[in-house]
């Protein structure tokens, strides 16, 4: 099996994932339209990448732009812990987004909820 | 024949509430306070003012002075930026049983003139806009706001217009006025620190609000520009406003 096939075939489930997250997270309303859309763009636009791997780098071969090794076993592993880290990254982002908005609600809810009591009690 | 006099129609009284958000205002925020109106006639409309200021962890007496002055006062836990003591005061305003005909947010510092909140609030009668933006950046401030100022707001109104396509001349302005039933849209916003104001003004594009401005008066003391913005804040600021940009939200 070709080398960049495999390289394929192992971040498909990343680029599967990532999409179907962000689809499902638009569609259960815990993302914006604009925000999805975002997302879309960015793992598709990997996914393309990925796909035209083969013709960029051969190109790069011929004109001995690179200089480098034929893309070994070692490269994929890197490549798509590269990937796993990308997604570790904005799932990290989301979480913290998400908590802060959280917390952020909860402080208003609370300063204004004890304001009321305060104010209930003053009369 | 006997002849009708004619009566004049008692005048319904409204509600504003004017939003302060402070932070560390001790000395200043009294003042601020005992300067606003009582009532505002603008019209054939009254309306009866009531202050609400939104102490962000202040470190100093801001809390007891702002009570003492006779406004309720929602103090925040944690300091969390101007744009969330913004926000709280809002989502305050919005969820009151009596009905808040208009919603006035005012700088704690002491920068705006009081007479300024009758003037937006003409305005947004007169244009029935939802929310109106006190514009600084006009000839007439242009002796008392300082060159680095009118520069820094310059550009951040430009940055604004090129990042969100809105037209607001001062997009920094601390004083704008809302109608009531516009609050639940403006305060819709996600950042907390200064790039807030930009993102109102988004979240007002976005939710269809008719925006207004009108020129405002300014006055700048020692303590003022202290207290504003310093080049690491500007470009926080930008920062924020293009992640949102990109984002959608912070």
């Amino acid at each position: 099996m070709s080398k960049y096939v495999l390289l394929i075939l192992i971040n498909l489930p990343l680029l599967a994932i990532g999409i179907i997250d962000a689809v499902s997270s638009y569609k259960t309303g815990r993302m914006s339209r604009r925000r999805c859309i975002v997302q879309l763009l960015f793992w598709i636009s990997i996914g393309v990448g990925l796909m035209l791997l083969e013709p960029i780098y051969n190109t790069l071969i011929q004109y001995n732009l690179t200089n480098s090794a034929p893309l070994s076993l070692f490269d994929i592993v890197l490549l798509t812990l590269l990937l796993f880290c990308l997604f570790l990254i904005k799932k990290s982002n989301e979480t913290i987004t998400r908590l802060n908005r959280k917390i952020s609600r909860l402080h208003e809810s609370i300063v204004i909820s004890e304001e009321q009591r305060g104010w209930d009690k003053e009369k | 024949m006997a002849e009708k006099k004619k009566q004049k129609a008692p005048v319904k009284t409204e509600l504003l509430y004017i939003i302060i958000p402070a932070y560390n205002e001790s000395g200043r925020i009294g003042k601020v306070i005992a300067t606003l109106p009582k009532s505002i006639h603008v019209a054939d409309r009254k309306f009866d003012v009531k202050i609400v200021v939104i102490d962000d962890c202040s470190k100093d007496g801001t809390h007891k002075e702002a009570k003492e002055a006779g406004a309720r006062v929602l103090r925040h836990v944690v300091n969390c930026g101007a744009g969330a003591a913004t926000r709280t005061g809002l989502v305050y305003v919005s969820q009151l049983e009596e009905p808040v005909a208009y919603a006035v947010a005012i700088d704690a510092d002491g920068q705006h003139s009081s007479s300024d909140v009758k003037n937006l609030l003409e305005c947004a009668i007169a244009t029935d806009a939802d929310m109106v933006v006190g514009n600084r950046l006009h000839d007439g401030n242009k002796i008392s706001m300082p060159a680095h100022r009118k520069f820094g707001n310059w550009g951040l109104s430009f940055v604004s217009r090129i990042l969100f396509g809105i037209k607001v001349k001062d997009t920094q302005s601390g004083l704008r006025a809302f109608r009531g039933s516009a609050l639940p849209i403006v305060s819709m916003y996600t950042i907390d620190r200064y790039g807030f104001a930009t993102d109102m003004l988004w979240a007002a594009q976005r939710g269809g609000l008719h925006v207004c401005e009108t020129p405002i008066e300014v006055k700048y003391s020692k303590e003022t520009l202290a207290k504003g913005q310093n080049n690491w804040g500007a470009v926080h600021l930008i920062l924020d406003l293009l992640w949102i940009r990109i984002a959608g939200s912070v």
